[in-house]
């Protein structure tokens, strides 16, 4: 299949993997072009779900490097796993062996735990994904499990290193009120937490309960009992797990949440009594008990119990499972019991929860207003613009950028209105996430030195730098940094402690350099991505696991309660307060993109931003103006550049670059002006610019369901242009787009695909290349002006043009076939050119002299075909290979240079997006 | 044309060492001095010494770089040469060594092309049966192949972007689906199924190019 074919395969193949059985088939013989392509895609879906894990990895057969081997004896420190570094031996469970281990990326300790493999590979699929479903867990009571490390036969599972004692070692003796009650709490929430997520713990005991010096209960192994715990009756069963299995689960009958209640109830009864209630001689003697033994109430053996708890334990321990609380219930019950030192941090959490749990429940939905925004970018400078930040009047922009030349990132100023950027910093030292100062006088932004970041403060027109703080260097992308409202305070993000990896958000002044710590994370979160709210009261900012996960919080900054403002639990990229204050934008990862999103903070739901396509990875909002400024990255980079064309000499520049992908160029015939296609607002657009590559406006905005457009064409005269559009629901067809405004109109369609428009030389045609009627490709043409398309070509055509004298029709086809034919116009049959035969991709286009072309080859080459005579001449050298798939180069009409378009490395822009309420 | 074994372990590197031990400047230098004599064997071995270490150098770069780098093989190879000059495994061009760079350079596309061809798909299943070029000889190893390798990753990416980068972390850094998924963020179901594609494309690519 060509490239081309592929490219259609790939949407095709899309599309039909979110769909299933008969709708799956039947969508792939509707959009496939032909019966080749309908039996590549469903060959390719099949192999997805037959092959065990869609990798299809090779064996390994000859290796210089040792197999990892099944751990039967423990690992050595120093050995590496995937990129952990073995550091110590912790112990050897059920599961397998538990590793502490070092993670030099990110610099910290985690647990390796280490699974001891059994034959069944089903085994270790089920376990990976219930161990994947289990990290989706975010809970400062859950143990984090920070990735699945697969090696060959052996998986291991990388988690928070969790330092502390088992609640096994208090369950001997009888334990005060208290702590039952403030453990307690900790273990319904954890459960509660994953019930609700339709994940069951299935292995609930005294050991895979950690309590940390600083009180704080970490439940261990979530999910994972299931498919490794399944010999486990053979062994060990004296010591622990069986005493804590619910009657259904030795009963062999589904086990459910209220299977992790029993087995919780088990241990509140053991830590309250000292005793497990169903302790017996021998195995079989705690199955009869489990099964049919009814506790007796906890005072008899401790008399200080309340009633209330002794109730609630025992409920927990009812043989029907349907009579057991939920998780929700016994948080809700051991939060009504009164116990003496309450430990403040925690009970503030569930508070805050609960309310969040609320008032999500109750409010209706609130509808984000129509959006009709404005998407421009910002400063078209080559390399990566980040970190934008606004001033508050929304005259200009801050961010970092590394120039051409110099490498080092610095401080950049732009009006938005007007051209050219100011540098602001200069020297050895990167400069980066720069802040507008309220009243915008002043920057203060962060210099990275030697594992540290210095928080420095300059005028916003330049000037004298000054460092006012220093915070660790935690080689973190989050913004790091805000100014309070009245512009004397900075609150900046730092470790809470040297030792500690946790990061909390701390307030220096300005003036005097005096820090004071302003949130206190719980043991496992981080707080980052300061922002004050737009009447100053309120700071808010990201409380996050280490993976990025979580919420919106806010805390006043005159002191008071902390509240959660979302409750999303999503991956953080960036989130800011938008001008009212009354929503936040949020941009979160969902199917690996990061779009921005609208949440109320008074509840109800969030909403993405309309008419914004584009990955948001950092935002600011203007407080004046409706403006928002952000910056996105793209995975690949073409851009178009200029070369000279001889006799000229100009250096090849770029001239339309931005992190997205831009090509298909075409100059208009005038020469003033370039249309291209690009997906720098997300999904590929049609966009317009001046030959020089300014005044950059964005034609079309099929925003609406993922529609792309592509293929732009101008007719002759120059006021439209011609383009193809396509949503993975519907083939591609043709559209007009009239120059000076207005909206697209529809040419072809729907139904066939229809692609690559071009324009009969009197502008009242427009040719393009269809499969309508079935089979291969065929050019056909259309009416400008609207109309039923005729066939014009019979033996294939895909990208057709007229020559300058109108009476011949020079087409390519599609497939394996290269090169051009020639159809007269006025009738009769195609003749193949020989002297274009190496014609072998889109990078060609037509002029009045002939037709310009890359000829492929390891050093490519401009070359000319005269309509005149038929010769072929070589034009110039280029640098760079074509990529095959687009048409690639479009030449000036006043000769003197062409635009190709080539991949360059990644970079990102700043788009400025206006009418943003 | 004769039958090539590969080589390669595309599982997680377990090593009690943390630092390369395979890139000996003697073994390398002695190495290449057999090779350019003709002696294939020695081409074999260089191959095996250089994907550990291309792979390293494409993790570090990756690493370094924003989620959403393209790694570039030229680039890749050229670092790798560098660094075998640093250590005075291999002469520079300026002392001498042009041809051991010209040797070098195909060596090393060499290797990537035959990466590529054994993740293909039935490719792979067949990867010991079927026929692969020969080994480079000193002479014939140029750039081109580097750029071939480059133009080939380059098509893949003009089908679509994710499907270049899934091919990278999978072929050059030799990453899990889960890694994969972690690095450029998206589910485990996508980089199946974006693998399974490029996968059959390459099959299609080197079928088509491997009657030439």
């Amino acid at each position: 299949m060509t490239d081309e074919r592929w490219q259609l395969a790939f949407a095709i193949y899309e599309t039909a993997a979110t769909l299933t059985g008969a709708e799956r088939q039947e969508y792939i013989q509707t959009a496939a072009p032909d019966q080749e392509v309908a039996d590549r895609v469903l060959a390719m879906l099949d192999e997805i779900t037959t092959s065990s894990d869609g990798d299809s990895l090779p064996e390994r057969a000859h290796s210089n490097y040792p197999a990892l081997e099944p751990p039967s004896t423990s690992l050595p420190i120093g050995t590496s796993l995937g990129r952990y570094i073995i550091t110590g031996f912790v112990g050897q469970g059920g599961m397998g062996s538990v590793y502490s281990a070092h993670d030099p990326d990110l610099n910290r300790e985690v647990a390796l735990k280490v699974i001891a493999q059994s034959a069944e590979t089903s085994t270790s699929e089920n376990f990976i994904g219930e161990a994947q479903a289990a990290s989706a867990l975010n809970h400062p009571n859950i143990v984090t499990v920070h990735e699945v490390i697969r090696s060959g036969q052996t998986v291991a599972i990388a988690m928070e290193l969790v330092t502390g004692t088992s609640l096994r070692h208090y369950c001997g003796t009888v334990q005060p009120v208290e702590r039952l009650v403030l453990w307690g709490r900790q273990i319904a929430h954890a459960l509660a937490e994953a019930h609700a997520r339709g994940i069951v713990h299935r292995d609930i005991k005294p050991e895979n309960l950690m309590l940390r010096p600083d009180g704080y209960i970490k439940v261990l192994d979530f999910g994972l009992a299931r498919h490794t715990g399944a010999n486990r009756a053979d062994d060990e069963l004296a010591l622990g797990t069986l005493g804590y299995m619910s009657p259904e689960e030795l009963e062999q009958r589904p086990i459910t949440a209220a299977s992790d209640i029993f087995s919780f109830g088990v241990v509140l009864y053991e830590l309250a009594s000292g005793t497990n209630p169903f302790r017996g001689e021998s195995a079989g003697a705690t199955t009869r008990m489990i099964l049919g033994l009814t506790p007796s109430p906890l005072p008899e053996k401790t008399g200080v119990i309340p009633k209330k708890l002794d109730r609630l334990v025992r409920s927990m321990l009812n043989k029907s499972a349907a009579q057991r609380p939920t998780a929700a219930e016994v948080a809700a019950q051991l939060e009504a019991i009164a116990v003496p030192r309450v430990h403040r941090r925690v009970a503030a959490w569930a508070v805050a929860a609960l309310a969040v749990c609320l008032i999500g429940g109750g409010l209706a939905v609130r509808r984000t207003p129509p959006s009709e925004i404005q998407i421009s970018p910002l400063a078209s400078l080559l390399g990566a613009e980040r970190q934008p930040s606004f001033s508050a009047d929304g005259g200009r922009v801050a961010f970092a950028f590394a120039g051409e030349k110099d490498a080092t990132t610095h401080i950049y100023v732009k009006s938005v209105s007007g051209a050219g950027s100011t540098r602001l910093t200069s020297g050895a030292l990167p400069d980066f996430q720069p802040v507008f100062s309220p009243d915008g006088t002043r920057l203060a932004f962060l210099r990275r030195s030697e594992g540290r970041l210095q928080v420095m403060v300059m005028p916003s027109g330049g000037g004298t730098e000054r460092q006012c703080g220093e915070i660790v260097d935690i080689l973190r992308e989050y913004s790091l940094m805000t100014w309070d409202s009245g512009g004397q305070n900075l609150l900046v993000a730092d470790r809470v402690s040297e030792s500690r990896q946790e990061v909390a958000l701390f307030q220096i002044s300005v003036e005097t350099g005096v820090r004071r710590q302003v949130t206190f994370p719980p043991s496992g979160f981080s707080d980052w991505m300061p922002a004050v709210s737009p009447d100053g009261r309120t700071l808010g900012y990201a409380r996050v696991v280490e993976n990025g996960r979580g919420d919106v919080w806010a805390v006043p900054l005159a002191g008071g309660r902390t509240q959660r403002l979302t409750d999303t639990n999503e991956v953080f990229f960036c989130w800011t307060w938008a001008a009212d204050g009354k929503d936040v934008l949020i941009s979160y990862r969902r199917s690996g993109r990061a779009y921005l999103w609208r949440q109320p903070i008074n509840g109800g739901r969030a909403a993405r931003v309309a008419g914004l396509d584009d990955q948001v990875k950092e935002l600011s909002v203007a407080r004046k103006g409706n403006l928002m400024t952000y910056g996105s990255f793209a995975e690949a980079d073409y851009n178009i550049w200029r070369y000279p064309l001889p006799p000229s000499t100009d250096a090849p520049k770029p001239l339309i670059a931005s992190a997205a992908f831009d090509g298909d160029a075409r100059y208009s015939p005038d020469g003033s002006r370039i249309a291209f296609a690009s997906t720098r607002s997300g999904q590929s657009n049609i966009w317009i610019c001046s030959s020089d590559g300014s005044d950059l406006q964005q034609m079309t905005s099929l925003d609406h369901g993922g529609f792309t457009a592509g293929s732009p064409s101008w007719s002759p005269d120059g006021k439209w242009i011609a383009f193809d559009s396509r949503s993975p629901q519907s083939a591609s067809s043709i559209f007009l787009l009239n120059v000076s405004g207005g909206k697209p109109k529809r040419l072809t369609g729907p139904g066939p695909s229809d692609i690559i428009p071009s324009w009969s030389r009197d502008s009242h045609w427009v040719y393009f290349s269809s499969d309508r009627g079935g089979g291969p490709l065929q050019i056909w043409q259309v009416p400008a002006a609207g109309g039923e398309p005729v066939q014009v070509t019979r033996n294939g055509g895909l990208e057709g043009f007229e020559s300058p004298d109108a009476h011949f029709l020079y087409y390519t086809k599609r497939g394996r076939k290269s090169g051009f034919w020639r159809m007269p116009l006025g009738g009769g049959e195609e003749t193949f050119v020989p002297e274009l035969a190496a014609v072998a991709n889109r990078y060609w286009e037509n002029s009045p002299q002939g037709i310009y072309f890359v000829a492929p080859s390891k050093a490519p080459v401009l070359a000319l075909f005269h309509f005149a005579g038929g010769g072929v001449t070589r034009v110039v050298d280029l640098p760079v290979q074509p990529a095959p798939v687009h048409r690639g180069i479009t030449i000036s009409p006043d000769g003197r240079s062409f635009l190709y378009m080539q991949a360059d490395v990644a970079t990102s822009n700043l788009m400025v997006v206006s009418n943003f309420h | 044309m004769s039958p090539i074994f590969i080589f390669f372990v595309q599982g997680k590197i377990v090593s009690t060492s943390t630092t390369p031990a395979t890139l000996q400047p003697d073994t390398v230098a002695s190495l290449m001095a057999s090779f350019r004599t003709g002696d294939q064997t020695a081409a074999g071995r260089l191959v095996e010494i250089f994907y550990p270490e291309l792979r390293r150098i494409a993790v570090a770069r990756m690493r370094a770089e924003r989620p959403g780098h393209t790694l570039q093989p030229t680039a890749l190879v050229h670092q790798l040469y560098l660094e075998l000059v640093k250590v005075k495994a291999l002469r520079s061009t300026s002392s001498g060594g042009a041809d051991e760079k010209k040797a070098f350079l195909g060596l090393a596309a060499y290797l990537m092309k035959r990466l590529l061809i054994h993740h293909a798909r039935s490719l792979s299943k067949r990867a010991q049966k079927i026929d692969l070029p020969d080994f480079p000889t000193p002479e014939s190893g140029t750039e081109d192949a580097l750029i071939e390798i480059d133009g080939t990753l380059n098509r893949l990416a003009a089908i679509n972007p994710a499907l270049r980068r899934v091919v990278e972390l999978r072929v050059f850094e030799g990453l899990t689906r889960d890694e994969i998924a972690r690095e450029i963020g998206c589910g485990t179901a996508t980089v199946a199924r974006h693998w399974t594609f490029a996968r059959n494309w390459l099959e299609d690519a080197f079928i088509g190019t491997s009657h030439q």
